[in-house]
């Protein structure tokens, strides 16, 4: 337990000491909402509907950074070579780096949510969006993976355009930004397939206090299969390259 | 600091580091093709060899970082890379890469804290006296204090062996002397280390063991002064304004006709010199470490 908390300590020590991190992950979506979405919140239903897009769009931003950019940096550096001389064993790395993700998603929903509340007047309770948030927590799971496993084949200076350019995509095509039925007619037949869309399906119904349907939590499951057979390929492929 | 704990430590145990018939190879290329050799606790063993000689491959594959193809690597009888061997080493790679934001001070407690015996992280950080940078980030220190930062992040873990990847490039003197009297006093204590670097007079004036690595494969073993009295060779050097002959393979020093040689057999070299009568102010002397590592890997010039 020392050296876990060793860890997210540490982690937590460079994420607030990183202005830029903490602008462009924590600040960012509820800046996002204020600018462009608020005049569509105009009645309390579409205010929560858009506060469950922004807090998908504010951990999703939150696991991108976080597992992709943050480790492709990490894993070029050398400092990641470093800890893994020193005795600790892998699952503290990945338990610490999970934990901090935890603690950042959760902020950066809070800021959503306050701006919501405090601008457009949601009156979600916050039971309902304890629920809502910790289900959007649970279901970037997925989307953590896919980044762990691109962020093995990136080098550290295009990390950041290129989990930048699959944030705003995935976001916008997954109607994120604005109801899927407001999407380009050619966008929404592509949104459909999109593991960002399953995601805001099931938070949209939790922040209406409607049922979710389960064929949204069965394709965001399958893609969590998905990408964790994908990390680890990547992770193996990726350590025999570095022998030859 | 270190004595109790690794007097302790060094009583029972085998080979602080023990590289048994490794073979390494990076796709064709052959990086490391049997190498044999041992740090014992309280030696202080200098890897050194020419670029691609393989230094830097030991290193990896002491710490863990890359695994052998053939061969063992055991660091107090378990095998690199594994959770005990990594418990009993700390490790300064080549270039430090801290996180930019973090304070110099918080590296050093949290590589402090994978261990249960840490060492005495203010006698360490005065022994290097790093007070006045140690509550800066990383971003805002020179490269000679990060590479200060590194090396007490590998000595707080307490452990009796250290692995140093060129520790004291890029220091200016002042540092380097810090690190050599702190390597001097861990060593002092009973501590293993193992170390590469490309000053040989730090080789010369701190190593027990030096081991000379040359295409893979140890080429020479043993104490500064032994390789250069195993070596044998001596320098001459006298004036002459003729050219000596050829066979001798004597160098022109810049200016005043004056010239050396290398020889292995210096007696008879300064009999046929005499012999030869064109030569005055002759001068011998044992060659410097840096000359013998030049010949043994094959670069005499």
């Amino acid at each position: 337990m020392k050296i876990l908390w060793a860890h997210v300590i540490l982690r937590l020590r460079q994420l607030v000491r990183e202005p830029g991190y903490v602008a462009s992950t924590m600040i960012f979506p509820a800046l996002f909402f204020l600018l462009f979405a608020l005049p569509n919140a105009n009645t309390p239903d579409k205010a929560k509907f858009l506060m469950a897009s922004f807090t998908a769009f504010a951990i999703l931003g939150v696991c991108l950074f976080q597992f992709g950019v943050h480790q492709a940096q990490e894993l070029k550096s050398g400092w990641y070579a470093l800890m893994r001389t020193l005795p600790v064993r892998a699952p503290v790395l990945f338990f610490s780096q999970a934990f901090n993700t935890l603690v950042c998603g959760i902020a950066a929903a809070l800021v959503v949510y306050a701006a919501v509340e405090y601008s457009a007047g949601a009156d979600m309770d916050f039971k309902r969006w304890s629920v809502m948030t910790s289900i959007a927590l649970i279901g970037a799971i997925p989307f953590a993976l896919i980044a762990a496993a691109i962020a093995n084949w990136v080098s550290a200076w295009a990390a950041l355009p290129i989990f930048n350019l699959i944030y705003i995509l995935s976001s916008f095509a997954g109607g994120l930004w604005m109801p899927p039925e407001a999407l380009p007619v050619n966008v929404e037949k592509v949104s459909q397939f999109l593991p960002t869309r399953h995601y805001g399906e099931i938070l949209w119904k939790l922040a209406l206090g409607q049922d979710v349907e389960m064929k949204f939590v069965g394709y965001l499951a399958a893609f969590g299969l998905v990408a964790l057979a994908g990390v680890l390929i990547s992770r193996k492929l990726h350590r025999e390259l570095q022998k030859i | 600091m270190f004595h109790d704990r690794l007097t302790k430590q060094t009583e029972t145990r085998p080979a602080a580091l023990r590289f048994s018939e490794v073979r390494k190879s990076f796709g064709k290329k052959v990086v490391l093709s049997g190498l044999d050799f041992e740090v014992q606790p309280g030696d202080f063993t200098v890897l050194l060899g020419p670029n691609g000689a393989g230094k830097s491959t030991s290193i990896s594959l002491a710490n863990g970082l890359l695994s052998p193809d053939q061969g063992k690597i055991e660091i107090f009888g378990f095998t690199s890379g594994t959770l005990a061997a990594r418990g009993a080493m700390g490790y300064v790679p080549q270039e430090p890469a801290f996180p930019a934001h973090v304070r110099a001070m918080d590296l050093i407690e949290f590589s402090a804290a994978h261990s249960k015996k840490s060492s005495d992280l203010k006698l360490l950080t005065t022994d290097l006296e790093m007070q006045s940078f140690l509550k800066l980030p990383v971003r805002h220190l020179s490269g000679g204090q990060k590479r200060l930062v590194s090396v007490a992040c590998a000595f707080a873990l307490g452990t009796p062996l250290v692995i140093l990847d060129e520790p004291t490039t890029g220091l200016d003197i002042e540092m380097r002397q810090r690190v050599w009297q702190l390597l001097t006093k861990y060593r002092e204590q009973g501590g293993a280390i193992l170390m590469t670097t490309h000053y040989l007079a730090e080789a010369e004036a701190l190593a027990g063991r030096i081991v000379v690595l040359a295409a893979g494969a140890v080429v020479h073993s043993g104490s500064p002064a032994e390789i250069k009295r195993r070596y044998g060779y001596k320098r001459i050097q006298f004036t002459s304004i003729q050219t000596p002959p050829t066979p001798w393979s004597a160098r022109p020093l810049e200016g005043h006709d004056r010239w050396s040689l290398d020889s292995g057999d210096p007696d008879k070299a300064l009999m046929e010199l005499v012999a030869w009568g064109q030569a005055s102010d002759i001068d011998v002397a044992p060659l410097a470490l840096e000359d013998v590592f030049l010949r043994l890997i094959g670069r005499p010039n």
